[in-house]
């Protein structure tokens, strides 16, 4: 109809398409082509095939743990966070109650602080000896002995861990929740009542099911931070008592996670390239996976959706 | 006769208080520790404030700290600016164009939504060196002028956001498509390019992998960087540790309190689309 507008919106997509290109595009196939080397980042890159990844697969001493750590921080954060995002958006859902936006913003403010921070903050909080939880545990007279709650054991850190990412997500559940239940027209409410529907069940039969695609897409998008997970047990393990000396994962490498891992194997004493970048491939491929089965579970049996 | 509140209610009213004192707790310890003098937080619980906030500020100050304040700022003003623009336009392109490709290069900008960051950063460091761009803030905002979610969240809102009557009347005055897209596309998606503008801003400002390993300058930490080296920074004063690290915190949680609306809305826009 116009002419030479046609060509307008080639230029107008252009840069974003370069910048992909630069910033994205090539680095990522370059690091699936480093993954197939031999290589520390400087001098001669040797060429050995898959190699890096049966290494992964077999002698790497800490891949297989990393991807198992992770999994179990995954598999007991998220349905969490699910339950606690899902009860408190339901109890807030409701246009009469007054207190609504302002719980809805306190319990929203832990996701907004920067991951780095949280990690900090938790560490000073469930330090051994100067924690304000012993203290307060000790003082109140239920703990006798402060818990090293930091200590590398397998349970309580691990717990502070998924506790802290419970803590920093279920405001932002709570939100994509509060947003799925106000997509729900009140007729079906109305409908269900007039059924003589209780009102559990028409939490369980009706509302659940329909937040389905919402419980879905949080879970999608947990899983593939949750894989990526570094900058928490990172700073909860290190804090500021850090120094080249701390392992990587913290005692007994308990919160070794895949992209520490990762960083550690690249960017630590290893300096691994090859093997790294062979790292974050699988991890890629397990990302892929993991949301596929997370895809299935949650769709169940019905296709529709 | 019914009762004002109903046992379902205060145990609901409870509940979330709880849950909520649980969420705000770190943060109050936090404040109130940033209080005390170093040798005095560890000895008593601290939930009252004490006197020393002042000198710790001071310490904070000659530290340095605020340094990283401004850059983490600049850096991630521009993230948001360059994610706005070459997002808006290419949504623009998307939403009211006709042109060959368009649905396969739209599915592919789909595609990328799901690529986790994390996949290229090896092949990034090796590129960020060969350009020169180590140990500046370069490899930190050049990247958002390709935000995968941007194109789609702004392709999404232009769609029905911008009548297409109005651009082509504009066209019949012989408007020009750069002044089309300036005066139109960007004054129908303001809510929108807010949204974007807080979700990129809070990426960016949060980024940590990549700034620690291409920063070692400590003129040049970003706030999260800073935060990492607060233990180098102020040695054993903890005190000063914890300002800082309230410092690190607080404004950011205003800033989004206070756009809480836009940010949110932005958050939900994918879930309920589907």
């Amino acid at each position: 109809m116009f002419k030479g507008v046609r060509k307008w919106a080639y230029i107008f997509i252009v840069p974003f398409f370069i910048g992909y290109f630069v910033f994205q595009l090539f680095p990522n196939l370059y690091s699936f082509y480093i993954s197939l080397m031999e290589w520390s980042g400087i001098g001669e890159m040797k060429f050995i095939g898959l190699k890096n990844y049966i290494t992964l697969f077999t002698t790497d001493p800490y891949f297989i743990k990393s991807l198992l750590n992770t999994a179990a921080i995954i598999v007991t954060s998220i349905p969490l966070t699910i339950i606690l995002g899902l009860i408190v958006a339901v109890m807030l859902f409701d246009e009469k109650f007054r207190g609504r936006r302002f719980f809805q913003l306190s319990n929203f403010l832990p996701y907004i602080v920067t991951p780095v921070a949280v990690g900090l903050i938790f560490n000073y909080m469930f330090d051994w000896k100067a924690g304000i939880i012993n203290k307060l545990l000790i003082n109140l007279g239920i703990l006798k002995d402060g818990i090293d709650w930091l200590g590398g054991d397998l349970f309580f850190t691990r717990f502070i861990l998924v506790l802290l990412l419970v803590w920093q997500n279920f405001g932002y559940f709570m939100i994509m929740y509060l947003a799925g239940l106000s997509s729900i027209s009140p007729e079906i409410y109305e409908a269900a009542k007039v059924d003589g529907s209780s009102k559990i069940n028409t939490f369980f039969k009706i509302t659940l099911p329909l937040l389905k695609p919402v419980t879905l897409f949080v879970v999608i998008i947990s899983i593939i931070g949750g894989m990526q997970l570094f900058d928490q047990p990172y700073l909860l393990m290190m804090g500021t008592a850090r120094g080249l000396a701390g392992t990587a994962g913290g005692p007994n490498r308990t919160l070794l996670t895949v992209m520490w891992n990762f960083y550690d194997t690249a960017f630590g004493p290893r300096m691994n390239y090859g093997l790294g970048a062979a790292i974050t491939y699988t991890l890629f491929i397990f990302i892929v996976g993991f949301s596929y089965v997370g895809i299935r579970i949650f769709k169940g049996r019905d296709k529709e959706l | 006769m019914k009762r004002r509140f109903s046992i379902a209610t205060i145990i609901r009213i409870i509940f979330l208080v709880l849950i909520t004192a649980a969420c705000i707790f770190p943060f109050y310890v936090m404040i109130i520790m940033g209080t005390y003098k170093s040798e005095e937080i560890f000895k008593g619980i601290p939930l009252l404030p004490s006197n020393y906030l002042i000198q710790n500020f001071k310490n904070v100050y000659n530290s340095g700290f605020l340094r990283f304040y401004f850059n983490s700022f600049y850096i991630s003003i521009l993230a948001s600016f360059f994610a706005v623009l070459f997002s808006a336009m290419a949504g623009f392109a998307f939403a009211k164009y006709k042109f060959k490709g368009k649905n396969i290069l739209f599915n592919f900008v789909i595609v990328t939504l799901m690529i986790p960051t994390g996949l290229g950063v090896i092949g990034f460091i090796i590129e960020m060196r060969e350009f020169g761009w180590v140990n500046t803030h370069l490899p930190l905002f050049m990247p958002w002028i390709a935000s995968s979610f941007g194109v789609f969240l702004m392709t999404q809102f232009m769609k029905d956001g911008i009548p297409s009557e109005v651009l082509d009347s504009a066209r019949i005055d012989g408007c020009s498509e750069p002044r089309i897209f300036m005066v139109f596309a960007l004054n129908f998606v303001k809510p929108a390019a807010l949204t974007l503008t807080l979700i990129t801003f809070l990426q960016a400002w949060n980024n940590f992998l990549v700034p620690l390993i291409i920063i070692n300058k400590q003129s040049l930490f970003t706030v999260p960087i800073g935060v990492f080296a607060l233990g180098d920074l102020f040695r054993y004063d903890y005190g000063a540790i914890i300002l800082a690290l309230g410092i690190a915190t607080i404004p950011q949680i205003i800033i989004f309190t206070i756009a809480s609306k836009s940010f949110i809305s932005g958050l939900t826009v994918g879930a309920i689309k589907g």
